[in-house]
């Protein structure tokens, strides 16, 4: 029985392990020095932060909207499905107000621009963190 | 006697539009005009539709019990970000019967994280859907509420002139606050009137509870009536909505004011997401003219509207509703029907395909 509950706990937290591994953390340039919580995440992808306090635009990358992360990212810092999310860009953009983050194809690309770009903001896989950028919010 | 060349070349015009918006949904869904280096600075997107409609009775958006095809819509939009701080927006559209036209041009200036000013033609901010009124696969029906119907005249298209926003957070939710003045740009005035002056706002506050919003308009416009006098002309809208991964209730209230004619409309309505693709809706939709008799049946309007949409892609939605009217008010101001000549229960059908890209 103690074998059995022992077994159970292990596999718990091997399970809840691999599941941080697997998700979704925000990635910011390594000289960014912003304070950055959900809050502003959210007003980020829904259009409606647009600068950095520095005045200077922010550059917000998304991933194709086939991808699991960016349903995961959706749900988990937005709360909205990714059609749902889509439909308030659309309505941003046909208003005149924002247009939508860039695509690009994936963690690799979003990472490399990341690291490149000091205004960009974007989300990958936690497992794919490595010291080119600052996770700011998993 | 029907004018069925004028009837075909109209649906040629109609198909022709529809071809080449499809096409361009197309093109531009494959495209992603957004993901270009090109684009980092220019964007450029689309939306329209094409609607059959069709009466048992009356005559409204030139549908009766001859259906038509003729309501078309089909609009661009492109934006340019000159610095990281202004871009510039418009908006070039057409339809079956109107010529090619920007609805809209203005410059978007971002002082700082929370507050923007826009000059220019500029979409008027009032209610839920004004600013997207056209853009109908936005929202979850083909026809939209009849506050913000041309019929009903609630709503204005667009100002020219100043305007700014302010995005606040508070201690429990967040606040939008509008502000804007200049002179209306109204594509359907009322004969006699002109110089308008205008100013207005909206505040719209974001609560706690997570997708619950409630939201105040209003617009005054100041006019000059033929024999020189200026009078006022108010516009007040207050909305509710719940919006939820699947759920999206709204209602809302408008009011119209104007040479002590006055006029008032309200709504509720639910609309929910079985699937990606599937999405049935309802709604209660009413309309009253306040200086005519209440038993008058073309002063008033109340109507069920039961539909579903399917989207094929999130750029694709095909629709189909009916609304089933009790009293023919707007027909009447639309000028397609007078007074004590109408039915006053009719039913319409409007099936339509929305896309955008």
């Amino acid at each position: 029985m103690k074998h059995f509950f022992f077994t159970l706990m292990l596999t718990g937290m091997l399970c809840s392990q691999a599941a941080w591994a697997d998700a979704v953390v925000i990635i910011v340039n390594k000289d960014n020095t912003t304070g950055i919580d959900r809050n502003f995440i959210s007003k980020v992808y829904t259009g409606e932060a647009k600068i950095w306090a520095s005045g200077e635009k922010i550059m917000a990358l998304d991933l194709p909207e086939n991808n699991a992360e960016r349903a995961e990212f959706s749900q988990a810092y937005l709360g909205r499905s990714v059609n749902k999310l889509k439909l308030l860009w659309m309505q941003n953009v046909f208003a005149g107000k924002a247009n939508p983050p860039k695509v690009v194809e994936t963690d690799e690309e979003v990472k490399k621009l990341v690291a490149a770009n000091k205004n960009a903001i974007g989300y990958i896989s936690a497992s794919n963190v490595d010291s080119s950028v600052t996770v700011v919010a998993k | 006697m029907p004018n069925y060349a004028w009837r075909i070349g109209r649906l040629k015009n109609s198909l022709m539009v529809c071809m080449a918006a499809l096409g361009l949904c197309v093109i531009g869904s494959g495209l992603h005009a957004e993901e270009s280096d090109f684009s980092e600075r220019f964007s450029m997107n689309g939306y329209g539709y094409l609607d059959y409609i069709q009466t048992d009775a009356n005559t409204y958006l030139d549908a009766s019990k001859t259906p038509t095809w003729g309501n078309n819509f089909f609009a661009l939009v492109g934006s340019a970000a000159v610095t990281d701080r202004l871009k510039l927006w418009a908006q070039l559209e057409t339809g079956t019967d109107n010529r090619p036209r920007f609805t809209w041009a203005f410059a978007d200036y971002q002082f700082n994280e929370a507050v923007s000013v826009h000059a220019g033609t500029v979409k008027m901010p009032l209610g839920f859907y004004n600013e997207t009124v056209d853009a109908t696969l936005t929202r979850p029906s083909n026809m939209a509420p009849f506050i913000y119907q041309y019929a009903t005249d609630l709503v204005l298209d667009a100002y020219n002139g100043i305007g700014a926003d302010l995005h606040q957070d508070i201690g429990a939710g967040a606040l939008l606050l509008q502000a804007y003045g200049g002179n209306s740009k109204d594509s359907n005035p009322t004969p006699g009137v002109y110089d308008h002056r205008l100013f207005g706002g909206r505040i719209v506050y974001r609560t706690p509870i997570e997708g619950l919003r409630l939201m105040f308009s209003e617009t005054r416009t100041l006019v000059r009536i033929v024999n020189g006098q200026i009078v006022d002309e108010t516009v007040s809208i207050a909305s509710i909505d719940y919006v939820t991964d699947r759920l999206d209730l709204k209602s809302e209230y408008g009011q119209h004011d104007f040479l002590g004619a006055k006029s008032s409309s309200w709504y509720v309505q639910a609309a929910y997401e079985l699937s990606d693709e599937w999405k049935p809706y309802l709604r209660y939709d009413t309309f009253r003219q306040e200086q005519g008799p209440a038993n008058d049946p073309s002063s008033f309007q109340r109507s069920v509207i039961a539909g579903v949409g399917y989207a094929f892609s999130p750029n694709i939605v095909l629709r189909t509703e009916v609304l089933f009217n009790h009293g023919y008010a707007l027909p009447v101001l639309a000028g397609e029907m007078t007074a004590g000549s109408g039915k006053v229960n009719w039913d319409m059908l409007v099936a339509s395909v929305n896309f955008a890209f």
